[in-house]
């Protein structure tokens, strides 16, 4: 598969605090990239990032190239023909995010106008599809709905119809679900799903939630602190995982096997951005933790072919892993 | 990985709630509409031609012939209120409907760009408000003369500063809702959102100013008809038939007291138009 996106080294600074370190992460055609993090740990920053939509102070610095150009340093005109019409994004909030004053269809053909420049009964005709694709019924009838009028799953779904409305390459889903009931959650993420393949499209799923990732997606990266820990294959990183964090994340996710025991969770909480530890940033909360951890940033180092990890203590961790197992 | 057809989620549409109009935008209507009929219509309801001079019932008091009455030539009193009607619910209309559309359009510019422009605005409204209206109104009226059109453009001139402070503020709260970021991020170009999606959002508290801007335009003409500084005698004009009304205040109190309660109630309709519209805007 190749690259569809290559971020390399990208790191966002809000004055002289760093969200952001230094990441650097591939996004490949067809894939779904599940990024998985705690509250703070810079990846809805990211995404906002690429598009160029950090708020004011920010200065993000690096790469990420798209398709032969750096997305940070394109120029507002550029980068507005990427929005939306090659690069789409979706948000947590689809209570908000669609404007309450126009009809579904209305804010539909809005996109096809402006991105394909499809208008008048054709991009009606398109509307109806594109609410047809993910699932709502009754097409015709709902354009003239308003966002009021549609339930949060449903307003979900026409949001990721208007991001869809010109087709772009790839779409990033900030926490598409997290808003949404539990029921709800699993049919937009078979949706996305579905929506991928039938597309041919790459999603960057950014999430809190682990099994959401475990799920849907094929590739994770796991996120702490502005800083990428982890990153491989799904099925690798869990069934294998090579770094500190990742472990301790999947540890704190309650199992029907421990089921009346006290809940593992990860010690202490996440570092303030005003005084990072020196090495690695999970070091201070780390079980595993050896004096040179501190002393500078790990190295990447590949455990499988695609598996990489920060972690100094990688062959500790998952040789408890398989003694647990 | 299995993925299942995801099933559809929803149920039968709930039927729209039918939304009662408030009871003051139905009154104010029952107030408005005659009136509108009156301007739209005078010559088949007034009984007489409003500036026929009839030197046998000079003064008269109200009768039958003449329900209100009659003036110093002669005219009938409610005929010409009739036909006055027509050249209030006019200035009401173009005392406002351009500042409207021009306040709008410069206040949406300036709260969605900031920066200078909204500097620059923040400015002259600054030195706006610290001059009375009326007072500045008269003085622009001087200037360039008495008249209706001369009228419009002195109230133009003033009057669309309100709505675009009005249209700014509203503007710079829609934009950092949600939707609006979101159409940035579908990469819509500025004035795709802002004409296209904020403006709409923004327009009902201008559409509330407006019906109560009307009635405040039907009261500024009337005063300026009435300090001749407005529409021009022998035009009928509430403002001016008072005005002709205020030598005889004491003896024919017929002349002033009819046209101002037309003044006063279409001011009402107006007013309670105004109020039940917002009543009815938030309530969606």
């Amino acid at each position: 598969m190749t690259d569809l996106l290559s971020i390399r080294d990208l790191s966002i600074d809000f004055g002289a605090i760093k969200v952001v370190d230094s990441i650097s992460l591939d996004i490949r055609a067809g894939e779904m990239l599940g990024i998985v993090g705690e509250s703070g740990s810079g990846k809805s920053i990211t995404m906002r990032a690429l598009l160029q939509l950090l708020p004011s102070p920010a200065a993000p610095s690096g790469r990420a190239l798209w398709r032969g150009q750096n997305l940070l340093k394109m120029s507002e005109a550029d980068i507005r023909k990427v929005r939306g019409r090659e690069i789409a994004m979706i948000f947590q909030e689809p209570m908000t995010a669609l404007n309450p004053v126009l009809s579904i269809g209305l804010q539909i053909t809005e996109s096809l106008d402006a991105h394909l420049g499809l208008r008048g009964a054709a991009a009606r005709k398109r509307a109806v599809e594109l609410l047809d694709l993910v699932g709502i019924p009754d097409a015709k009838r709902r354009l003239r709905n308003y966002p009021h009028e549609f339930s949060g799953g449903m307003r979900q779904r026409a949001m990721i119809a208007i991001a869809l409305a010109a087709e772009p390459r790839l779409l990033l889903a900030d926490e598409p679900t997290t808003a949404l009931d539990v029921t709800i959650q699993d049919q937009i993420l078979k949706l996305l799903l579905r929506l991928k393949d039938e597309l041919n499209m790459s999603v960057v799923l950014v999430t809190h939630d682990l099994a959401v990732v475990a799920g849907v997606c094929d590739r994770i990266a796991v996120m702490y602190a502005g800083r990428i820990m982890e990153t491989g294959p799904v099925y690798d990183v869990f069934r294998n995982p090579a770094h500190a964090y990742t472990l301790g994340l999947m540890r704190s996710v309650p199992a029907r096997a421990h089921a009346r025991q006290p809940l593992p969770s990860i010690r202490g909480t996440p570092p303030d951005f005003r005084q990072m530890p020196p090495g690695c940033r999970f070091a201070p909360r780390c079980d595993f933790v050896i004096a040179d951890c501190s002393r500078a940033s790990p190295p990447v180092r590949a455990i499988e072919p695609g598996h990489e990890t920060f972690c100094l203590r990688a062959d500790e961790v998952t040789q408890t892993v398989r003694d647990v197992a | 990985m299995s993925v299942a057809q995801d099933t559809p989620i929803v149920g039968p549409v709930a039927a729209r709630p039918r939304l009662k109009l408030p009871t003051t935008i139905l009154v104010g209507g029952a107030i408005v509409l005659p009136v509108i009929l009156c301007a739209l219509f005078p010559q088949a309801i007034a009984p007489y031609d409003p500036n026929i001079f009839d030197y046998r019932a000079l003064m008269n008091p109200p009768s039958l012939a003449h329900p209100f009455g009659t003036d110093n030539f002669g005219r009938d009193i409610l005929s010409r209120t009739i036909w006055a009607a027509q050249i209030d619910l006019q200035i009401a209309i173009f005392c406002t409907l351009f500042p409207a559309l021009v306040g709008t359009f410069i206040g949406a510019i300036v709260g969605y760009v900031g920066g200078v422009f909204d500097a620059i605005f923040r400015r002259v409204v600054d030195v706006a408000v610290t001059i009375p209206f009326l007072v500045l109104v008269i003085a622009i009226v001087a200037v360039l003369g008495p008249g209706l059109i001369n009228m419009y453009i002195a109230v133009g001139a003033v009057n669309w500063i309100t709505y675009a402070r009005l249209t700014r503020a509203e503007i710079l709260s829609q934009k950092r809702r949600d939707y609006a970021a979101s159409g940035r991020v579908m990469g819509y170009s500025a004035p795709r959102i802002l004409f296209r999606h904020l403006l709409p959002n923004a327009l009902s508290p201008i559409m509330v100013y407006w019906m109560t801007d009307m009635a405040l335009a039907i009261l500024l003409g009337s005063s300026l008809g009435y300090l001749g500084l407005g529409a021009q005698p022998p035009t009928s004009e509430w403002g001016v038939l008072i005005g002709d009304a205020k030598n005889f205040m004491t003896t024919a109190w017929w002349m002033s007291i009819f046209p101002g309660l037309a003044i006063v109630v279409t001011g009402v309709g107006f007013s309670l138009l105004g109020d039940g519209l917002a009543a009815w805007v938030r309530r969606r």
